[in-house]
């Protein structure tokens, strides 16, 4: 008896080791995506944003992400604006790092590449063995350039819901991803019916209103005067950028009634149905008609009461 | 005269209310008349109509490492037989040099949504919401990966009860993640001066999306008293059999190793490989207990 339960806490004890020792458990891992920051089309003066996540897929404690900026001719041009040292929160799985680039007014023109690293530290020490830190690399690469580069990426378009009698308003959501300000060319509308069989208006639109800066994002604006009744409608968008068609959009919108008019109004007999009309008409008559008989049937009695 | 004319008052007042009885009924019975006479048409079934996606909210798409992340599109569906017609909304949510459906889902390049959400339903539209579960092994777009050219893209098709549909669409970039762990510690026990230990095995899984190696760095070792073990005593090998003191020395600055760890294909991930550690202790040495910090980083595959 008690041999077999010797063997029992073997065997539970070799499991136990199994489980432990020798499974491939992945128990708190780290990553950086995405892991680089490229840019051709720096000009001396400019600066620009990117956002570089730290993600966890297993946040069960809370870490402190540790920055250092590699040794390199760029290396004063960076600046982490979470700071060199912040919190990775505990149940956080993407955490934003903001890294902000200026390029220098005097700044040469050429390519310059540098690199970050950020560690995950953790707060407990282990005595007497090595701490095995995680971490991960962005590279940098970056270009400056004398040439003006215009170029931009078009990320949502939107049609708002429209008020009877105003203007249908397009908004273009861009990205700038050149190093002079910029905005569409053009914005191509086409509005058409709810099934979005019949074509009711084509217009092109030359006045786009705001502009987005170098390397930002941001939105521009189109209206196209139309009178449209109350109803739902679909837009097809073009977006242009020079004679290239860069965006498209299906998008769905409203007419809906002016707030101002769209007051509770009071009923009055010509707001009335036919129906409801011809009946207070009928009753209102015959109310008559039998005061007139009435009237008639007293005054006769009276006369011949006289008489 | 005038008694001809106060005669015919009455009469005058009396056909006056007859027209006006007649006008009141006229009004009923025109209704009347609408209610009873019964026109035919057949309404047709139009299919319904599907609006550009915005995909991620028209940002990039990021997944996180060794889990999934819930990745939605949205859309404004209407149909003209009213939004009640539309029986189903599925999508689909792929890399474009590929086909997508039901049955090729695959958590690296396709996943099949078999129904979507619907919202603020009114009229003759809804907002509808796609949403995926996207495992951290779908395959980067970025323009250094394997398909620069590809984009993640959604697809949503709704159906009317006429078996009518309409699909509309979008894509974004879905960008590279450089991800893993290390499992198991580095302990060296005790050895004595101008000893060396035997090999410590770790293991590192890569958790992204991307074929990485590890760039390895470290600090020297300390007692707390003065007392160091310089970084460069610790060599790192993929190999098991690191003899007596075989492998590349740890260095202060990060350096790339080609440890090789391809990109993940199973959301468990199956790209893994052994890293061992090896210490020399100086000689002389001052006996007494050691620790020290050894960092490892991701980076792009050599």
């Amino acid at each position: 008896m008690r041999k077999k339960s010797k063997y029992i806490i073997l065997i539970l004890l070799i499991v136990l080791w199994g489980i432990f020792c020798c499974l491939n458990i992945v128990k708190a891992g780290f990553g950086i995506t995405p892991p680089d920051i490229v840019n051709e089309y720096l000009s001396p003066g400019t600066s620009f944003e990117k956002t570089i996540y730290l993600v966890r897929g297993n946040p069960d404690e809370e870490l402190t992400a540790e920055v250092t900026i590699e040794d390199s001719p760029i290396k004063d041009w960076i600046t982490i604006e979470n700071g060199m040292m912040f919190p990775l929160p505990k149940g956080e799985k993407k955490v934003p790092m903001k890294v902000k680039i200026t390029v220098p007014e005097d700044a040469a023109y050429g390519r310059y590449k540098g690199k970050i690293q950020v560690r995950a530290i953790s707060s407990g020490t282990n005595e007497g063995q090595v701490t095995t830190l995680l971490g991960g690399m962005v590279d940098i690469d970056l270009t400056v350039t004398e040439k003006v580069f215009s170029d931009f990426r078009v990320k949502t378009i939107s049609i708002p819901n429209v008020e009877k009698g105003n203007p249908v308003v397009v908004i273009v959501n861009l990205e700038n991803l050149g190093n002079a300000r910029t905005r569409p060319s053009k914005i191509h509308l086409e509005i058409y019916d709810l099934s979005h069989r019949k074509i009711l208006r084509s217009a092109d639109i030359f006045e786009i209103k705001g502009w987005v800066e170098a390397f930002q994002t941001g939105q521009v604006k189109g209206e196209l005067p139309i009178v449209l009744d109350l109803g739902e409608y679909w837009a097809d968008v073009s977006v242009y950028k020079g004679g290239e068609q860069v965006g498209f959009a299906k998008v769905h919108f409203r007419v809906i009634p002016p707030k101002e008019r769209a007051v509770v109004q009071k009923p009055s007999f010509l707001t009335l149905s036919p129906l409801t009309a011809g009946l207070i008409l009928v009753v209102v008559l015959v109310l008559i008609v039998l005061f007139i008989v009435f009237s008639k049937r007293k005054r006769s009695q009276m006369k011949e009461k006289a008489e | 005269m005038a008694n001809k004319i106060k005669i015919s008052i009455p009469w005058i007042i009396v056909l006056g209310m007859y027209a006006m009885i007649a006008l009141g009924a006229g009004l009923i019975l025109k209704e009347v008349m609408a209610d009873t006479i019964q026109p035919s048409v057949t309404v047709g079934n139009v299919a319904p109509t599907v609006g550009t996606v915005i995909l991620n909210g028209g940002n990039d798409i990021t997944v996180v490492e060794n889990t999934y992340v819930t990745i939605s599109g949205t859309t404004t569906v209407s149909d003209s037989n009213g939004y009640s017609d539309i029986v189903s909304v599925t999508s689909t949510l792929y890399l474009n040099n590929t086909t997508c459906s039901s049955g090729l889902a695959d958590p690296n390049w396709c996943y099949y949504i078999s129904s979507c959400a619907t919202s603020n339903c009114s009229g003759n539209s809804c907002d509808v919401t796609c949403s995926a579960n996207v495992w951290f092994i779908a395959e980067p777009t970025s323009p250094t990966t394997s398909y620069p050219g590809a984009d993640w893209q959604m697809d949503i098709t709704a159906v009317d009860s006429g078996n009518n549909s309409d699909t509309g669409t979008t894509s974004q970039e879905l960008l590279t993640l450089y991800a893993f762990d290390i499992d198991g510690s580095i302990n060296y026990g005790t050895v004595n001066p101008g000893g060396t230990s035997t090999e410590k095995q770790t293991h590192a899984t890569n958790t992204g999306n991307y074929e990485i190696d590890l760039a390895l760095s470290g600090v020297d070792m300390d007692d707390g008293a003065g007392h160091t073990i310089p970084v460069g005593q610790q060599k790192y090998s993929s190999s098991s059999n690191m003899g007596d003191w075989i492998g590349t020395a740890l260095t202060t600055t990060p350096t790339p190793y080609n440890l090789d760890l391809p990109k993940p294909t199973a959301t468990t991930s199956n790209s893994y490989d052994d890293l061992y550690w090896m210490i020399k202790i100086p000689d002389p040495q001052y006996p007494g207990t050691y620790s020290g910090t050894n960092t490892v980083s991701a980076v792009d595959a050599i």
